[in-house]
């Protein structure tokens, strides 16, 4: 008399039905494949992800490129120690120090530590030079590019390739972290907010407002020089910051559209929970955007990371925004002094900006698969 | 000589997936004063061939052939700049989605003035605007609610409005495609006796687009029965209800409920419409047919006339 | 599935009532107004019946759809389930009615609990409810232990007779009590009645569970009510999922039963698709399937063939009518369309602005239709016959604001036969009229 559930039959003998593990991963490589090619056809994504892959293999050179090329020369060619004795330009062995003269513009360097100076550094007449002392002849600072350094050397006399190479590496850690958590942030937010409104979602809304206005660049200056930042935590900050701010207003918007559409209502009708409804219907379709928001943020997360390199307030030991901050304090940023000695601030700059726009470029062409709108037809 | 005279228009879509063959070498012809209902399930052409007229299709749509004379001029040869002049005042349309038509931040009756001083720059604004009144009484809303704003009209005044800016330019011909599809039985019967009234007053001819088979047998002289991209049939309206010859056109009559009359079984049409992009051989729908032959399936069956003026496209015609 | 053979209705309405608060005010945002979406409506849905709700755009009954279904909670008034998992009788001794019993039973129908107890006017309550705690150990255990018949069962020596509570209630004339008793048997025997029923709005818990398996619901367009990212597998088998029910071998082979049960065949073709593979009627198939999957007994359509074409429409008609009938599930079935309501509903109500304004057997509500907005509406629909001339709708303006009515007949503004009272007195009551044919106007 009561309603028993349907008794289910085992499957009889004869009958073969597909797998259902198998048939989806049939069709996620069919997906896959059909987005593939959506995305091959908007010109711009390749174009960013053939930027992207360049970028990888760079950073994945270096460690090979230490090993072997570079096996005997490691102190040459390390990205944050390494100085060639073989140019001179005054002799940096380390223990750089200076002085200013009463009265003078320039530097001495004591050298070999007696406490006296050996070089001087005429002041910031444009390109750094030095001349030992007694001696007149002032010799040229930075080496430009050459065979045995690619990109020239650093003011320091460290090798601008071997930095650029092993920076990469922390710039897609930082990058890829820093969105992923952005990112999943942002769609838990977000589906829940949009899911259960009321007070949860006024909370986080008012919480991403507060987010959006902040000035999150001069905070993380501060909280920069309060505690010690390093890439890992950089990321997990940035990480959450954005993943609380403007993302989860796009996301919001996008869920709440979901939410409202039939096979929710379907879903509940069905039984299903809430847990049920927010993991298996709203969330698998904001994924798409999710993943579009996650390649915008990698930028912004690169972005942010030069910008307070710049500032020199992060406990990093070299980055592309280190590169650019060290052509800065050494004087090369001022004047017209970045065309004298150009490897030292455009390797790092091109890169920054051309993987941010990398990442940014693969999010256009991944735009027009997520929206059809966008599509041509 | 007929006021427009479609003929052999073939239009195919360029898509990813391959050309979609959305019309093939369709022809008719439309008297003054004539009202023809072309009928079909979503995606037979309907739609296109409205669009093809007005020359208003999608950049991927290519017109492989055909005419379309409309008082002597053929309208595909037409330059741009022409058919500008031709639409509004020679034809116009009235858009499915027409509702959404209106631009929410103008008045209505702006949006008619600017549409009269497009078209006819002699005019001037009070002269449109005396027209938008007219136009307003003629199609029965309130003249003084000219001044009003999209938002604060229902939908079925918003469909009026949208009709009387198709109007606005006395055209000759309207296309008015599912002019009332969104909207309620007592709004749509009202809006329909009003275009039939304007019809008759005005001596225009008008081709409704529609897939409720009883809207077009109440509105039309002549019905076209549409599927699959080709005109199967037409005739005059009575004929058409009465003795079908085409086994598609008696089963939309078959399957489709009334209120009036006895109670009967209603038919099914079996299968599905196909896919417009690998079209059945011989006769579309040959598939779908309980009557196909082997010659169906091999052979395309000619718009032949079986009766005066009752033209259909079948190898064994009902009721013939 | 087994199904009571009783006329007894499934689904019980009584003064439902749905109002949606309309905030105004930027800064403080009170509900000063209140959309009457649904305005106490009440009907009976009967097992195996297909109940029509029929009306233009706006006038609640897809409102009323979701509040059965509970998408949606009530303002107020009530929704009644017929409880399939208690069974009820009344406890006789020596031809005197002791009260009503209900029995909670577990999903093989066998009692495990007495759920409810109601003694009758003048009845010893103390000794009613030993009684049902004796006969509860007496047939526990024991599958269908009560026949639809009435039984003699022999409880400490007390011969007790029990008949189950519709049969009872049939058989039970008030005429044979005393006149003084009357009022007290007459309240007692409307409270029996609740025995049987549950609340829908208080069900939450394993109950709300088990309300979700025996009431789905169809929704009107098949390209929205079907997840895009999920395959057709996971959108039928969903309802099974959720519930718990068999593995994913199991409720892939039911699925594939469903499919082919619809028509959509070979279900292999079909099983690892996506919704946009699929045409619109194939899709609206899908949603039938997904609907019927665990055995419902109760199904509200919401226009699950309007967005159809002609051609397609019949096929999803007939296929809705044939589950119906094998599956013996009632229907609710909300349409604009009365041509369609004519041929899917037994029963139909028409509802004008939140309120039920006729309700009847659809042949004799579409050929004898009373109320004058239902004359309106079946005179509007056209006729797919060039020779039949309809007579011209007299209908003023458009529907108005359901925001706040006045209290007065809904459709007064509009009425082409109102008079001085329908102005005065409040919005008329639906009164049977003779055959069921239920109108609220006063001028009828």
């Amino acid at each position: 008399m009561a309603v028993p559930a349907p008794p289910l039959k085992k499957p009889p003998k004869g009958r073969h039905l597909e797998a259902p593990w198998r048939a989806r991963l049939r069709l996620l490589r069919r997906g896959l494949a059909g987005s593939w090619g959506m995305f091959w056809e908007s010109r711009i994504g390749p174009l960013g992800l053939f930027i992207i892959a360049f970028y990888g293999l760079l950073a994945l050179a270096h460690p090979i490129l230490m090993a072997t090329v570079w096996a005997d020369e490691r102190d040459v060619y390390d990205p944050k120690h390494g100085y060639d004795p073989q140019i001179i330009y005054g002799g940096f062995d380390g223990r750089l120090q200076s002085t200013v003269a009463p009265g003078s513009d320039d530097y001495y360097v004591d050298a070999n530590g007696d406490g006296r100076p050996d070089y001087i550094y005429a002041g910031w007449d444009g390109v750094l030079q030095s001349k030992a002392v007694g001696d007149d002849k002032y010799r040229g600072g930075p080496a430009p590019p050459s065979l045995r350094h690619w990109l020239g050397t650093d003011p320091w006399g460290r090798d601008v390739f071997s930095q650029l190479a092993f920076s990469a590496r922390a710039e897609f850690f930082l990058g890829v972290m820093a969105a992923l958590i952005t990112v999943v942030i942002g769609t838990l937010v977000a589906a829940i907010s949009a899911y259960y409104g009321g007070f949860v979602d006024t909370f986080f809304m008012r919480l991403a407002d507060v987010v959006l206005l902040f000035p999150v660049i001069a905070f993380l200056i501060v909280l920069g020089s309060m505690f010690q930042l390093n890439l890992y935590s950089l990321a997990v900050v940035l990480g959450v910051i954005n993943g609380f701010g403007g993302i989860t207003i796009v996301l919001k918007s996008q869920a709440l559209s979901i939410k409202v559409r039939p096979f929710v209502e379907a879903a509940k009708v069905a039984g299903g929970s809430h847990m049920h409804i927010i993991v298996r219907h709203i969330i698998p379709n904001l994924l798409p955007l999710s993943f579009l928001y996650m390649m915008f943020n990698v930028t912004s997360a690169i972005f942010s990371e030069a910008v307070l390199s710049f500032f020199g307030i992060l406990n990093i030991d070299m980055s592309w925004g280190i590169m650019v901050q060290m052509a800065n304090i050494a004087g090369y940023l001022q004047g017209g002094a970045i065309t004298k000695a150009w490897w030292i601030f455009f390797p790092a700059s091109i890169s920054i900006t051309l993987l941010c726009a990398a990442f940014y470029f693969v999010g256009r062409g991944l735009d027009e698969i997520v929206n059809p709108r966008l599509r041509k037809v | 000589m007929a006021l427009l005279e479609v003929k052999d228009v073939t239009v195919h879509f360029r898509t990813k997936r391959g050309e979609v063959q959305a019309l093939d070498r369709v022809s008719f012809a439309l008297e003054r004063g004539e009202a023809l209902g072309l009928v079909g399930e979503s995606g037979c052409g309907k739609t296109t061939l409205a669009l093809t007229i007005m020359r208003l299709l999608a950049e991927n749509a290519r017109i492989l052939g055909g005419h379309i004379w409309f008082k002597g001029t053929d309208l595909l040869a037409l330059p741009e700049e022409a058919m500008r002049h031709v639409r509004w005042k020679g034809i116009s349309m009235v858009f499915q989605a027409a509702m959404n038509a209106l631009n929410p931040v103008y008045r209505v009756g702006d949006q008619i003035v600017e549409a009269i001083l497009t078209h006819e720059p002699k005019v001037t604004v009070r002269e449109a605007r005396e027209r938008v009144a007219e136009l307003f009484r003629l199609v029965g809303l309130d003249p003084k609610r000219m001044d009003h704003y999209p938002h604060e009209f229902s939908g079925g005044m918003r469909q009026r409005a949208v009709i009387a800016m198709a109007l606005a330019c006395h055209p000759d011909v309207i296309l008015a495609d599912e002019p009332t599809t969104a909207l309620d039985v007592i709004i749509q019967d009202r809006i329909l006796h009003r275009l039939d009234e304007i019809r008759k007053q005005l001596n225009m001819s008008i081709i409704y687009i529609s897939h409720d088979i009883a809207v077009i047998a109440e509105v039309a002289d002549t019905v076209g029965v549409m599927y699959a991209g080709k005109l199967v049939e037409i005739g005059p309206t009575e004929a058409i209800f009465r003795r079908p010859h085409h086994p598609y056109t008696e089963g939309l009559m078959g399957a489709f409920p009334s209120v009036r009359g006895p109670k009967r079984e209603l038919a099914t049409i079996p299968g599905e419409p196909p896919n417009l992009l690998n079209p059945p051989s011989g006769c579309r729908f040959h598939p779908r047919c309980p009557y196909a032959t082997a010659r169906c399936k091999a052979e395309e069956p000619p718009l032949v006339p079986f009766e005066v003026g009752h033209l259909a496209a079948c190898w064994h015609p009902r009721n013939a | 599935m087994q199904t009571r053979t009783t006329a007894e209705p499934l689904i019980r309405v009584e003064r439902l009532k749905k109002y949606f608060p309309v905030r105004k005010g930027l800064f403080f945002q009170r509900a000063r107004s209140f959309v009457h979406a649904v305005d106490d409506v009440s009907f009976e849905i009967r097992p195996g019946e297909t109940f029509g709700l029929v009306g233009e755009s706006g006038c609640g009954k897809t409102t009323t759809g979701k509040l059965l279904v509970k998408l949606l909670e009530p303002t107020d008034g009530r929704i009644w389930i017929r409880d399939l998992r208690q069974v009820s009788f009344v406890v006789q001794q020596d031809g005197l009615p002791l009260g009503a019993v209900g029995l909670r039973v577990d999903e093989e129908g066998k009692p495990v609990q007495v759920a409810r107890v109601l003694s009758a006017p003048g009845a010893n309550a103390e000794e009613l409810d030993r009684h049902a705690r004796r006969l509860l150990t007496r047939l526990a255990g024991r599958r269908g232990a009560l026949g639809p018949v009435p039984t003699d069962v022999d409880v400490d020596g007390q011969r007790l007779s029990l008949t189950p509570l519709s049969q009872f209630r049939s058989q039970f004339r008030l005429q044979a009590v005393p006149a003084g008793d009357r009022e007290r048997w007459e309240r007692w025997l409307r409270q029996t009645q609740d025995l049987e029923y549950v609340d829908v709005a208080r069900l939450s818990g394993p109950p709300l569970k088990a309300f979700r398996r025996e009431v789905q619901m169809i929704f009107q367009d098949p390209y929205e009510s079907l997840n895009p990212r999920m395959t057709i597998f996971d959108i039928v088998a969903e309802p099974l999922a959720v519930q718990k029910i068999g593995t994913i071998t199991e409720r892939e082979l039911r699925v594939a039963e469903m499919l082919e049960l619809v028509g959509l065949t070979p279900p292999e073709s079909f099983l690892f698709r996506y919704p946009h593979e699929l045409s619109g009627g194939q899709r609206q198939r899908v949603a039938i399937a997904r609907a019927m999957i665990i055995n419902p007994r109760f199904i509200v359509a919401d226009e699950p063939t309007s967005m159809l074409d002609v051609s397609i429409r019949t096929g999803v008609m007939k296929l809705m009518m044939e589950l119906q009938q094998e599956f013996g599930i009632s229907y609710l079935y909300i349409t604009h369309d009365l041509a369609v309501a004519r041929y899917m509903c037994e029963r139909i109500a028409v509802m004008y602005l939140g309120k039920i304004v006729e309700m009847g057997p659809t042949e004799e509500v579409i050929q004898n239709p009373l109320h004058p907005y239902t004359k309106a509406l079946i005179d509007a629909v056209p006729v797919p016959d060039p020779t039949y001339k309809r007579e011209p709708v007299e209908l003023k303006g458009d529907v108005p604001s359901p925001l706040d009515p006045p209290p007065r007949c809904r459709f007064y503004d509009r009425c082409p036969i109102a008079t001085e009272r329908c102005a005065r007195e409040d919005h008329p009551p639906l009164e049977d009229k003779g055959g069921g044919h239920y109108v609220a106007c006063y001028e009828v």
